[in-house]
């Protein structure tokens, strides 16, 4: 026993010593690589179907950045030393890599995130524990791609495309005639929502709706003089974030939405309907439902700061 | 040999063979791997002016335009010692809205970030308004305005009416860096600068009850400046992970009003001097305002299935622009006796965010969350009493039983949540999860100080097969609270001289409930199927109804359904061809009851005829059909990509009222969207590509509130002639791109 592992040590020298020869005379036609990733790319190379060599121009294969752990172990950072599939590989009927993150044989979702979590697990991704896609057993690599040069969930063209091929029915909001400009690329889910677990309702960046909806119409945030409760508390009581059938997003049809919280005496509890449509002659039809309907003379539904902005008018 | 010795044998001959053999040519790697830089020029052309279409992608005028583009790229090897990156991105440069992002860094020590994005937004065209917009902030009527009482007696036409569109522009600017001063260690900050300028639309309003207002649409000029700073210090480490974060937002305005004189002559109800030729009134448009926050993020890893995750967060909202004047009518200006309280707001609102969550892992079979929320917002803002002098019709009347002394309502707000979620792997391909919810949210000065809701949540999911995945989600939710007092918010509102000349003391029908008050049981089932026949074929299926069922509400909302169905076919037999379809069926009604009354003498009198009852039946249907083809053909030369889009929406309200009343059918609210989108590009050589682009989209659209009513159409009030968008747009473009090293 002794004799034979000197006999695979001397081997080993031998065989070391040759490489580094080899490597020496290195060939300036060929991409030398770190002997741990050059292992791996022996058979992983540019043929192969799964695109392994484009990870060269991402992030993740920076030696020089020991976050990577790309220099000290290579592949071998994410998928597991896999010293058995180094030996003998799966298709030559031995073993798959430890860590497999597609296929048959991939591992857990459990162990395939924590090999992304064993880096990613600060800042934006502080919530990622708990949160709505972990705990529905998402995989990182369900929405990202860790190889080619472009992973869908980070490119601006293809995130919508790529959220939205579970969020069916955000899809099919974003196509509502009154929309945030999803649909027009002005706009992407992760400029409001963060998928690795928000703080805010609806995986929010924000820890309220509101606060969320401020970071770009500053102008409603206030506080006024003559507040609109719901609209101080949230928006969504009244608009519908995604899109909507009626105009500026808002859940229901103005006058009816108003009148489902305003039920004063005269005007506010009219009956509207047809009757208050434009008849054969000018001027005709009700001023609380043509044009603006409420908002014809109640400009400042969000809050009014003038002094006799009572009734939001000022 | 040994095992031992045979895995050294391998090993070494494996090492040996990696260094001799995994050497890749260079020529195939770097065409993995090097950068691609592109720059791309061509010329598009768009087929009619559309503000609709062209309200956010910048395509509102017709003609041509230049289609214009950058991706420059330097990138390091991977190993390079010290890889700097230096990043070049231009879109869209020939559109308003273009985009120039440069970015640079060595990656694991610094980064550094700059962009500048430019949205101009089109919101309306062929406007109209009786007033002169040469001075933005103060509009005047022509010369020879003819004031009258009420439409009927103005000259409503062209040109006495001048003619406006409502276009924004967004000008964004923003810089960011990030440094990595030691490992697990990193300061990054954010500052972005967005101004906004323009014009909306917004009425002035003269009068001084719902019996007597007169009303003109204006112009109204935006000039907007939004200052947002971030500052974020991160620690990461396996076990441990926090950032602390300070956000900061100031929003400043440059027109804090708009005044504007009133085309209307006096009218009943109104003071001497309101009317044409004395009468003017002002707006206050958005004040300056500003929030900053501090916050604190952390996880805690306890144990490899125990962690904690948390943040909390102050901050605070301010504003404090000096207000306007009661009027801007020097005439009824003389008649103040009890000035303004105070120069300006002094507003300010504390928030306190909490979001924490407990989450553990029993095993591989059990995994658990815990979490608590807290959103409370602590209104600081002084109440105080103000004599408002309505609408600029009015002289102040600072009498004892004044209507018109009010108090303004810093509302304070707390919401909290408790919330349980359990999942069960039953076994390989079942698994199940529930949730059990309590929140509870206070709110001061209004019609009900608490709302509790209990909640429970059950889904389950199954794999049936390799091919064939089933779920099912139920959810229960009930809502109630504390006694609702509807005249709270309006008894704290008025002065007690005022409202206790008054029957009954409340301003909104004592049964009425608001909907986001009232008591409420919500219940909603989805089910779905994610079906993968063939391995080139999946089939995803969703149905959901959920309702809202406002038990205890007689007036207001009352009860709101959506249903939903949709399907998404994916077609994928090769790498280089993928086809989907999808289609969306959305029900949404709604039902709301009222009850009309007057006020005074007849109040009474009609609050006992249950004849003056009315009800809105909300019908909304929306269906959305679409597809999609990539193809790439001529060995990847030539790809190919379709995308079509069939978006229908219809809304009906159906009015129902007593035999005291008189209704009347209302037509249905229609909007029907066909976009069609085919890209198309060829690589002429290896640097170079042809681009095409054809985009046709049709929208038309019917609303009875805008549809053949112009600026004449209502008695009191001038409208801007504002119709439902209809337009037919074809855009056209040709680029090259060119491939650079």
């Amino acid at each position: 026993m002794i004799r034979a592992s000197r006999a695979g040590l001397l081997v080993t020298v031998f065989l070391l010593t040759a490489s580094i020869v080899l490597a020496v005379q290195a060939d300036p036609g060929k991409v030398q690589f770190p002997e741990h990733i050059a292992n791996c790319v022996r058979c992983h190379d540019a043929g192969s179907d799964y695109p392994v060599l484009e990870i060269f121009a991402t992030p993740h294969a920076v030696l020089a950045d020991p976050r990577t752990g790309a220099a000290e172990l290579g592949c071998a950072a994410c998928h597991g030393p896999s010293l058995d599939h180094a030996r003998l590989p799966a298709r030559a009927g031995g073993s798959e890599v430890e860590v497999a993150f597609h296929g048959d044989r991939k591992a857990s979702t459990q162990i395939r995130n924590q090999a992304c979590l064993s880096c990613h697990a600060g800042a934006d991704m502080i919530h990622w524990h708990g949160s709505a896609h972990d705990f529905d057993g998402l995989a990182c690599v369900d929405c990202h791609r860790v190889h080619p040069r472009q992973d869908p969930a980070l490119d601006p063209f293809q995130q919508v495309q790529a959220c939205t091929s579970c969020h069916q029915a955000q899809h099919a909001e974003f196509h509502r005639p009154f929309a945030h400009p999803v649909r027009d690329g002005q706009l992407l889910c992760t400029d409001c929502h963060n998928p690795h677990g928000g703080v805010g309702p609806s995986d929010l960046h924000a820890m309220t709706v509101n606060e969320s909806c401020y970071s770009c119409h500053a102008e409603k945030r206030g506080p006024f003089l003559w507040e609109h409760q719901p609209v101080r508390e949230d928006c969504s009581l009244c608009h519908q974030p995604h899109g909507s059938a009626h105009r500026d997003l808002l859940t229901q049809r103005t006058p009816f939405l108003c009148q489902q919280c305003h039920m004063g005496q005269f005007h506010p509890s009219t009956a509207l309907s047809g009757t208050g449509l434009p008849g054969d002659t000018r001027p005709s039809g009700s001023q609380s439902m043509l044009g603006r309907d409420c908002m014809n003379c109640h400009v400042q539904v969000h809050g009014s700061n003038h002094p006799a902005g009572v009734g939001q008018t000022r | 040999m040994t095992t031992q010795g045979f895995q050294t044998f391998t090993m070494a001959g494996a090492l040996l063979l990696s260094t001799s053999v995994a050497a890749i040519e260079r020529e195939a790697f770097d065409q993995l791997t090097s950068a691609e830089n592109h720059v791309e020029i061509g010329l598009g052309w768009v087929s009619e002016d559309s503000a609709r279409f062209g309200r956010y992608n910048a395509l509102y005028d017709d003609g041509l335009f230049l289609v214009l583009g950058l991706d420059y790229l330097v990138q390091p090897r991977f190993d390079d010692p010290a890889p700097l990156r230096v990043e070049v991105t231009a879109r869209d440069l020939g559109l308003g809205n273009r985009h120039l992002l440069v970015r640079s860094g060595r990656q694991g020590r610094f980064g550094l970030e700059a962009d500048y994005r430019e949205r101009r937004a089109r919101r309306g065209d062929g406007l109209v308004t009786v007033y002169d917009s040469q001075n933005r902030a103060s509009l005047r009527l022509p010369e020879d305005w003819q004031a009258a009482p009420g439409t009927a007696g103005m000259n409503l036409q062209l040109p006495v009416l001048h003619e406006f569109s409502l276009v924004q522009r967004r000008r964004q600017g923003r810089v960011a860096a990030s440094v990595n001063p030691a490992e697990r260690w990193q300061v990054s900050a954010q500052a972005r600068q967005e101004d906004r300028d323009g014009t909306h639309l917004l009425a002035g309003l003269f009068g001084n009850t719902g019996g007597n207002p007169r009303a003109a649409f204006l112009p109204v000029p935006v000039d907007y400046r939004t200052r947002l700073v971030d500052l974020n210090l991160d620690y990461n480490d396996r076990r441990r992970q926090f950032r602390l974060a300070y956000h900061g937002s100031l929003f400043t305005n440059n027109e804090p009003g708009l005044a504007f004189e009133n085309p209307f002559s006096t009218i009943g109800g109104w003071a001497p001097g309101s009317g044409f030729p004395d009468g003017r009134g002002e707006l206050a448009l958005p004040p300056d305002n500003q929030f900053h926050q501090l916050s604190l993020a952390s996880g805690w890893q306890f144990s490899p299935n125990l962690r904690l995750v948390g943040q909390v967060a102050s901050g605070r909202m301010t504003q404090n622009e000096a207000f306007l004047p009661y009027t801007a009518n020097p005439l009824l200006a003389q008649s103040i006796v009890q000035p303004l309280p105070a120069d300006s707001l002094d507003g300010r609102i504390d928030t306190t965010s909490v979001h924490l969550r407990l989450s553990g892992r029993q095993s591989s079979q059990l995994s658990w969350n815990a979490s608590y929320r807290l959103d409370d917002r602590n209104n600081r803002t002084e109440l105080r009493e103000w004599v408002y002098i309505g609408g600029d019709s009015q002289l102040q009347d600072a009498g004892p039983a004044s209507s018109r002394r009010r108090y303004n309502l810093p509302q304070d707000y707390r919401h909290q949540r408790l919330r349980l979620d359990g999942q069960w792997r039953i076994d390989e391909r079942t698994r199940l999860a529930s949730a059990i919810q309590r929140s509870r949210t206070e709110r001061s000065l209004s019609a009900r100080d608490q709302v509790d809701e209990s909640l429970l949540e059950l889904s389950v999911r199954h794999r049936a097969s390799q091919r064939l995945q089933l779920g099912a989600q139920a959810l229960w939710a009930d809502r109630d609270g504390s006694e609702y007092d509807g005249a709270a918010g309006f008894l704290a509102s008025h002065d007690s001289g005022y409202t206790d000349t008054l029957a009954g003391q409340w301003a909104n029908i004592p049964s009425l409930r608001m909907y986001h008050l009232a008591d409420r049981r919500r219940q909603r089932l989805a089910l779905s199927a994610g079906l993968t026949p063939h391995e080139h074929w999946s089939l995803g299926l969703e149905a959901a109804h959920a309702s809202d069922d406002y038990r205890n509400t007689v007036i207001g909302l009352t009860e709101s359904q959506q249903q939903s169905l949709s399907g998404t076919l994916t077609w994928a037999p090769a790498r280089n061809l993928s086809a989907h379809l999808f289609y969306t069926w959305e029900r949404l009604s709604s039902d709301q009851s009222g009850f009309s009354f007057r006020g005074g003498p007849n109040r009474p009198v009609d609050l006992a005829n249950p004849e003056r009852a009315w009800e809105v039946d909300h019908r909304d249907r929306i269906d959305t059909l679409g597809a999609g083809l990539e193809r790439r053909l001529l060995d990847g030369r030539l790809q190919v990509q379709l995308d079509w889009v069939k978006a229908r929406a219809r809304a009906r309200q159906d009015v129902s009222s007593g035999s005291a009343l008189s209704t009347a059918p209302l037509p249905t609210v229609r909007n029907d969207l066909d976009s069609i989108m085919l890209r198309a590009s060829y690589r002429l050589s290896e640097p170079l590509s042809l681009h095409l682009r054809y985009w046709f989209e049709r929208f038309s659209s019917d609303d009875w509130a805008l549809d053949q009513v112009g600026p004449d159409q209502l008695a009191n009030i001038i409208l801007p002639g504002e119709s439902s968008p209809d337009y037919r747009v074809h855009v056209a473009s040709v680029s090259l791109r060119y491939r650079f090293d």
